[in-house]
This record gives structure tokens, sequence and C-alpha cells, in this order.
């Protein structure tokens, strides 16, 4: 075939600039690592990395989820033991109280002991974190959520708790609200309570109570009353006239006595016709608890000079302590719970993110060992046509005329 | 006897010729467009000289061009291909460039903006995270509007190159009729043909069809006449048409190209196909406007997401959210040829159905036919065009002014314009609608066992949204609302009132109360900036089916992938257009090495030619010198 030389050499030269393009490209390559730099390099690629690029980062702001998150949940574990720690303290203190050797001096001084315990838990539950948010207050996280009303302590926060999205599949719920945590406890042994009534003689005293079979039990209010010092009898108040439902005689001081599935010690000596309350348990928040009981430790006048009524308070006021204890470690385990929500969703990101650096990597990104090779062959092979290219131009005819 | 010294007198001037005609070739052996030449020898007629026929020497009878019409026809079209596709392939890498950066393209803005909007989701009462948000949001529109401005900007330099190249489709066409002229010249005189005219009106043909794609018809022996467009006459015989630019009637931003021929000036902006010029064409509207119209899209995805879910919260202040984005209104262009100033207004009425063509609205006498701005295709529709029964086709709804006449055509872009009116509305961090805006609560002293659910937004417009609703239990199976009448109960049925919706579960007893009331004040909520994460990820565009980061994933893809499809189809055209050059200068471009060897074998011709003269010279003195005696 017959090659013109105008046409020789631009094939030569077109051969030459072929293989510039080529070893530009795979030095792109090598430089940054990337084996496309614009979509349409690989397209298709290109848009697989863009969706497993937006995976890694909403992981990355999970990340920073979980830290805020982290970091008010320890915050709440910290202030919840603190807490504990504050009505185990108001629980020593009536156990102290509870002494019947106290004289009433002293008794106030443990009162005292208590309206500090009580200031502290105002200070602990309106904790603020680090943004300035109150930790217990819902979502209202600017407004106190505990201030003294003129009935006790308020709540002014809301039941609204925040959720926060820790992984692509896993929200987490943040701080409990002050209503969960603190109030709404159902008092002494949670089912009902008992009162020793002011107009009694005797020095007898009532115990808590407990339930020794639930299915017997009716809630309603019931009187138990003495009928002499040995015969008592428990009333049924809410009928029209009150029916007895159950009595018995030969009565001694600590005797348990049952009625509808529950047990009721009563201590002391009772006078005939000295009557005991048993009504429905209500519900009490911690702030009342302790505020309770120093009330009584102070010798509040509803049991001023009733010795059985100031027993059976303190003994109502251990039993409500313990109920707020119980209260308390159960949302503290819930945190715990959550907490260790945070650490499973931060092993199942990081594993997550390891396989989606795997993908991206394996889309995207050189392997070395190929492009330096490459590089060098395209290297070689440019240097070739360089080569070739000034041999066969320095060929003429010419020269040998 | 025959004349020796005629014979080699002949051979000399023949020689010479190629003497010439080589030394032609090798002065040309650069010039593009140049077909080499060759002398075409022809023994002279014999003389009858006692009974025979003695030869009487040679004559250069022709110089002709080796020129295969079939080898150029084939390099050119494969040029104008070339050419057309280079000129596509190279501004679609423009937009790919512009577009198909992973790391810092349009998605990740959107991520950004998601993060900003998962950052205030964390921490709803900081300030700080709120301007984050604004910031991002920012950030979001300069990216959009910077995408839809650089788009704008190419469509403006195609613009400017199709003026460019009618000034020079107009020069190449004046130069060919003129070529024309001097070519059928040159053949009258001397019959035989100009080859270095021809050369030089093929070149010219040659680079008129890279421009532009033209028809060329032989007529007769010397005249090449060109047609463009539709067969529309650009070179006839020695005239040459003016190609001119002038506004797009439907497009102020435009240019249309017209040809000025004798009997009036001829549309050709639809008919021109081919050439750079072609593939600049073909690039805008298979591209470029497409490109420019779906990032409208996007935008007006992003905005109405986003919108929707901000407007179902409540701010910082107690008060419903409003529209975080605003969005430019779909634009209307009256044409300027319009006889009537009648308007028309267009308003988008359905995301989910919106397309990414324009559309052309015209008035008919009997009434109106909608076509699509790109290709021309009808598009069906409903509605009679006025205020109250406004057209309505692909997710728009179009109203035309009565007064419009016949003929009267309107342009309508649904979401290209969405892009220049996007901005963040909101300027103020606390205005940011993080929170729902409806808290629910069962009040303390309630018996039974009943729980509210937070409650959901079904109509943010609701005048009495915020309004405080008490619902209590008349009995264990029946509820009064704010004290009306009694409604049937049943456990986890939806209790809609006011534009929201509530459950209620478990076991209510009889007086049990639970209240549905504004928000306000609950500045650590953050259940509505969870909607606002999600937005993104809603189904929003093609009847709810793809979201906007699917949707811009799929951006970036298409235009990832027509650019490769260019490239390559660049590729290949590009190595059919090698081998078509190689086999046209196989025949016709010049071996310098053949030429040198021509020298050669012309030179020693010369000399033998001279050598005959030589020896007619001695045989003369022979002769003198036997008759001198």
């Amino acid at each position: 075939m017959r090659i013109s030389t105008a046409g020789m050499h631009r094939n030569s030269i077109g051969a030459i600039l072929e293989s510039q393009a080529r070893l530009a490209k795979t030095q792109n390559q090598v430089a940054t690592g990337k084996k496309f730099q614009t979509a349409s390099e690989d397209p298709i690629g290109a848009t697989r990395v863009q969706g497993l690029q937006r995976k890694l980062a909403d992981n990355a702001q999970y990340e920073r989820n979980s830290n805020v998150i982290q970091s008010r949940l320890s915050y709440e574990e910290q202030t919840l033991a603190d807490i504990t720690s504050v009505l185990q303290s108001a629980r020593d203190s009536a156990l102290a109280g509870a002494n019947a050797t106290l004289g009433q001096a002293e008794r106030k001084m443990i009162a005292n002991q208590v309206r500090q315990n009580l200031s502290a838990l105002m200070e602990m539950t309106n904790r603020q974190d680090a943004n300035g948010e109150y930790l217990f207050a819902g979502t209202s996280t600017a407004t106190r959520p505990f201030a003294l009303g003129s009935t006790g302590v308020v709540y002014q926060g809301d039941q609204t708790t925040r959720q926060i999205r820790i992984s692509s599949t896993q929200s987490l719920t943040d701080v409990h609200t002050g209503t969960d945590a603190f109030m709404g406890i159902a008092e002494r042994n949670g089912v009902f309570r008992t009162t020793v009534s002011a107009a009694n003689t005797g020095n007898a005293t009532i115990g808590v109570g407990t339930i020794t079979d639930r299915s017997a039990w009716v809630a309603g209010n019931y009187t138990l009353q003495f009928t002499s010092p040995s015969d008592w009898q428990v009333v049924d108040d809410s009928t029209p006239t009150p029916a007895v439902i159950a009595s018995g005689s030969g009565f001694t001081s600590g005797q348990s006595i049952g009625f509808l599935g529950v047990s009721i010690a009563v201590t002391g000596a009772p006078a005939a016709n000295d009557s005991f309350s048993i009504t429905p348990a209500q519900d009490i928040d911690v702030f009342a608890m302790l505020d309770e009981l120093a009330r009584t430790l102070e010798g509040d006048g509803a049991i001023a000079g009733s010795e059985a009524a100031f027993t059976a308070q303190i003994g109502a006021s251990i039993a409500n302590l313990d109920a707020g204890l119980e209260r308390v470690v159960s949302v503290r385990a819930e945190v715990g719970t959550r907490l260790q929500a945070l650490d499973t969703a931060a092993d199942f990101r990081d594993s997550e993110e390891v396989d989606l650096q795997a993908l991206i990597s394996d889309i995207r990104d050189v392997d070395y060992a190929s492009a330096i090779s490459q590089l060098n062959q395209q290297y070689t092979s440019l240097q070739a046509a360089q080569a070739a290219y000034s041999k066969i131009a320095q060929l003429s005819l010419f020269d040998y005329l | 006897m025959a004349d020796l010294l005629a014979t080699g007198l002949s051979s000399l001037r023949a020689t010479q010729r190629a003497l010439e005609t080589t030394s032609h070739n090798i002065a040309n052996a650069s010039t593009v467009g140049y077909t080499r030449q060759t002398v075409q020898f022809a023994s002279r007629t014999p003389q009858a000289y006692g009974g025979n026929w003695i030869g009487s020497g040679v004559d250069a009878v022709a110089v002709k061009r080796v020129y295969d019409q079939f080898l150029a026809t084939q390099a050119r079209s494969s040029s104008a291909t070339l050419a057309r596709l280079d000129a596509y392939a190279s501004q679609a890498g423009r937009i790919d460039d512009l577009l198909g950066d992973s790391s810092n393209g349009l998605s990740a803005s959107l991520q950004a903006f998601t993060d900003a909007i998962n950052e205030v989701s964390s921490t709803p009462s900081s300030i700080s995270a709120r301007q984050v948000l604004i910031a991002e949001g920012n950030a979001l529109v300069e990216k959009l509007q910077g995408y839809d401005a650089r788009l704008r900007e190419m469509s403006g330099q195609v613009d400017a190159q199709i003026i460019g190249e009618a000034g020079e489709i107009s020069t190449l066409a004046q130069g060919i009729a003129r070529l024309n002229g001097d070519i059928a010249v040159a053949i009258q005189q001397t019959g035989q043909p100009p080859n270095d005219l021809l050369d030089q009106r093929d070149q010219l043909i040659d680079q008129l069809s890279s421009k532009v794609g033209v028809t060329v018809v032989a007529e007769g022996e010397s005249t090449l006449n060109v047609f463009i467009g539709n067969g529309q006459p650009l070179v006839l015989g020695n005239t040459a048409s003016q190609i001119t630019t002038a506004k797009d009637p439907l497009d102020l931003d435009r240019v249309k190209l017209a040809l000025q021929t004798p009997s009036g000036t001829v549309d050709i902006s639809r008919s021109v196909s081919g050439g750079s010029l072609g593939g600049l064409l073909d690039w805008r509207s298979q591209m470029l406007d497409p490109t420019r119209n779906e990032l409208g899209r996007i935008t007006l995805a992003v905005a109405s997401q986003v919108n929707a879910a901000h407007r179902e919260g409540m701010d910082l202040n107690g008060a419903l959210g409003g529209d975080f984005f605003n969005v430019g209104a779909a634009g209307v262009t009256p044409a300027t040829t319009n006889s009537s100033s009648a308007m028309a207004t267009a308003t988008r009425v359905d995301l989910g159905a919106i397309t990414t063509h324009d559309y052309v609205v015209t008035r008919t006498a009997t009434g109106f036919t909608v076509r699509r701005q790109d290709n021309g295709a009808s598009v069906a529709f409903t509605g009679t065009g006025t205020g109250t029964d406004p057209l309505l086709f692909d997710g728009m709804s179009v109203a035309v002014g009565a007064t419009a006449a016949t003929g009267d055509q309107f342009v309508i872009h649904p979401t290209r314009d969405a892009v220049e009116g996007f901005s963040v509305a909101i300027t103020e961090p606390g205005k940011i609608a993080a929170a729902a805006p409806l808290r629910t609560s069962a009040a303390s002293a309630n018996t039974g066992s009943g729980s509210i659910s937070t409650g959901e937004v079904l109509d943010a417009a609701n005048p009495q949204l915020l309004g405080t609703v008490n619902i209590v239990f008349t009995s264990a199976s029946t509820y009064s609302v704010n004290g009306g009448a009694a409604v049937a109960w049943t456990a986890g049925s939806s209790i809609d009132v006011n534009g929201w919706r509530v459950q209620i579960n478990g076991a209510p007893a009889t007086g049990d109360t639970f209240t549905v009331r504004s928000n306000a004040g609950a500045v650590g909520d953050n259940r509505n900036a969870f909607a606002l994460a999600d937005a993104m990820k809603g189904g929003a565009l093609e009847n709810g089916t793809v979201s906007v980061t699917a949707a811009v994933e799929r951006l970036t893809g298409n235009v990832g992938l027509q650019t490769r499809a260019a490239q390559m189809s660049r590729d290949a055209e590009a190595s059919v257009n090698e081998s078509d050059l190689a086999a046209r200068d196989a025949v016709s471009g010049v071996n310098l090495d053949e030429e040198a060897a021509n020298l050669l074998r012309y030179q020693q011709a010369y000399a033998a030619a001279a050598q005959i003269i030589s020896a007619a010279n001695q045989m003369f003195d022979t002769l003198i010198n036997a008759v001198r005696r």
C-alpha cells in the first residue's frame, strides 16, 4: 500500500499523542489514588460511590448524635446515682428517727438533715446538661422542671421524650422526663395506706401492711375497729351501712390482722373503740416523700403528741422511700440499657463503616500494583513510539541523491 | 527521416513539465487538501516513411489530479461526523466536570444540609446548630444557583459560537461560489481542469461540512452546488446565500439561524444538523436543557419536601413553622411574534407529574395546542385555557388571557426558573420548626390505664390546630371533645380534631381526661427535626417514586452516562476518520520518496533527451564534414 508522507507523519504523531493521553490518565490515577475523577469515566461506579458515601456521612452524623445522647445519658446516670444516695441517706435518717428513745429536739435535728436532703434533691433534679438544657424537663428544656408550689413540688416540664437516631435502623430515647423518673410513685406498699385515727386513746400503732394474695384484694376504704382491747373487726366503709367483712378476738400486740388477702401488723395496746383506716394508696413524688418525713420528724400538727401515729407515719415514710429508691433504680437500669444500646449501635456502625469503606475502595480506589505496572508499560510504549518516529522520520530518499 | 531534433525537443519539453509537476508535488507535500498531480505522456503521431511508421516524440498531454471521488467523499463525511461528535462530547465533558464530582458535588451539599438538620435534631435548643442549618441551607441554594448559572453561561456560549459559525459559514460559501466561477472560466480557457483551484474548493467544502451538515451536488464539469438544512441552497453556481442570526421569538435568550436567499429569509434552526454546529445544537437540546430543567425540578422537590415537613412543626417562639425555602414560579414567555399583548400564567399543581420538558402553548382558531419545545411532540391536555378552566397537562396549569389572538404562542418553563428564585426563607435561627406543634398528656388524676399517643398533624393550615382540646371519657367506651357530644371509642381508634390525630390506648376509666395543646415552650423537642431529616428520602417526583437523593444520584449518573456515550462514539468515529483519511491519502497524498524517485527518473529522461539533441548535432556535423570536401 502506498502511504503519503504527510499521512505517515500524522499517523505517527497520532499514535504518540494517544500514548501520551493514556499515560496522563494512568498518571492521574496514581497521583489521586482514584480510578475515576468524574462520573463519565465510570457512571455506574460513580453513582454507587455517591450512595455509599451518603451512607458513610449518615453514619458520621449518627456518631455525633450518639456522642450527644451518650453524654446526656451518662449525666442522667450520674444524677440518678446521686439521687439514690440522697434517698438512701433520708431512709437512714428515718430509721434513726424512728427510735422511740429520741426526744423531740433530736428528731428535729434529724428533720433538718432530711430538709437538706430535700434541697439537694431539688438541685439534682433541676440539673442542666453541657448545653444548658434541663435534664428532666422532657422537651421543655428551657423550663426549670421542678419548682416549689403551694401544694408541694410541681413539675413544669412536659411528657415528651426526645428520640435520637443512632444508626440507620435505630433511634434511642433520650433522658427520662421528670414525671417518668420522680413523680407518680405509688406510695407505701403500692396498694393501700394505713392511718392511725387521731381519736385513738390506746397506744397501738399500725404497720404498712403487706399483700399476701393480690387477687383477693378489693380496692376501697376500710376501717379496722377494736371493739375491746382484744376484739377487732374490719368494716367496709363504701357500703351505705358499713358491713363487717372480717373480725377476730384474742388480739395480742404485734399480731398481724388479715383480711381480703392483706396482712397488717398492729403493735401495742389498743383501747376499745380505737380505729385505723385503710384507704387506697395515693401517688406520691420523691419530694413529697422527704417533705412528709421531715414534717413527721418535726412533729407535724396531725400527729403531734401521738407516738402511735408517729411510729405508723415513720414506717410509712420508710416504705415510701423504698418505693422511691426502687423507681430510681429501675430508671437507672433503663438508662444502663440505653447506654448499652449506644455501644451496640457504635459497634454496628463501625462494622458497617468498614464494609462501606471497603466497597467504596473496591469501586473507586486504584490498585497501585496494576496501575504502576500499567504506567510502566505505557511509558515504555510511548518511548518506543517516539524512538520509532524519530528513526522513520529521518529516512528519505533525498538523502541519497 | 524523422526529425531527431524535434523528437529530442519534445522529450525535453515533456520531461520538463514532469519535473515541474514533481517539484510542485514536493513543494506541496505539506499543504492541507493538496492532491498530488501526475503528468500524462502520450507519444506523438508517427510519420509514414518508406513504408514504415516512424515515431516522432512525446507530448505531455495533461496534468491530472490523482483523486478518488469516493474516498474523498467518505473522508469528508466522517470528518463532519467527527466534528459533530467532538463538539457534543467536549461540551458534555464540561457538564460532567461540573456535576460529576462525587466528593464536592450536589450530593455533598445535600448531605451537609441533612447533617445540619440532624444536628438540630440532637440538640434542638442550640441556637448555633440552628444557625449552621440556615447556613447550610444557603450553601445548598448557592450550589444549585451556581450550577444553574454555569449551565446558563454554557448556553450563552453556544449562542456566541452559533453567531461566530454563521459568519464563517457565509464566508466559506462565498469562497466556494467564487471558486466555482474561477474554475468555470479556467476550464473554458484551456479545456483542462485547474487542479489547484479544485483542491482549494474541496478544501473549503471540507471546512464547511465540518461546521455544518451540507449536501454537495455537482452540476456539469465545473460547478459544485451546496445545500444546507432541508435542501435550502447555500451555494448555487457562483452565487452564495448569507446565513444570519436573529433572536428566537420563543426564547429571547437564544439565537436562531436564518438563510437569506434571493426569494426571502428561511428559518433553518430546526433543520440544521451535523458538523460542529449541529453537535452544539444537539448537545444543547439533548443534554444542557434537560440537565438545567432537572436541576430546577430537584430544587422544587427539595423545597416542597422540606417546606411540607417544616410547616407541620413549631418554632422556638411557639409559632407554626412557615416555608423554609422560597422557589421561583414557573416561567412563561410570550413569543415576540405574538400579535396580541395577552399574557399567560402558569402554576405548578402536581410536583409528582411535572417533567423536565418545556412546552409551547399555541392559540388556534378553535382552542389551543400544547407541544413540547424540544421535539414538537403533541401533549395531551384538558381544560379550555380560561382562568376558571385552565389547561392542565403534566402537572401544570396554564391560563391564557382572553385577548390572545390566533397564532399567539407562549413558552412554558415548568421547572428551570425555580432555581433563580430559590432562597432560604428563614433568617432567624429561632424560626426553625424543630418541635412538633402539639403535646398530649393524660391528667394525673386519671384512674384508668389509658395512654394517649404523641399525635400527628394532618392539616397544618387548620386555624384551630393549636387550640387546647380536652378529651374526657364519659364512659369506658365513649368520650367527648371539649364537652361536646359523646363519641364511641375503641382502643387505638383514631381521634381526628382540628387538623390533628391522636390515638388513645389501654382502658381509660369514666372521667379520665386527656389533653392536646400547643407545644409552645418545648424548646428541646426534636420530633419535627426528625421529619425534616427524612424529607430528602421521601418520594417527591414522578408520582412519589423518586426521592430527592435518588434524583440527584440519577442526574449525575445520567450526565456521566451521556458523556461517556458521547466520548465513546467520538473515539470510535475518530478511528473511522483516521482510516478514511489514510485511504484518501494513500491515493491522493504526496509521498516524498516517490517524488524523489520521479525526480531522478525525469532528470535522467531530461539528460537522455539532451543526448538526442547532441546526437542530432553530431549527425549534422558528420554530414556537413562529409559534404565540405
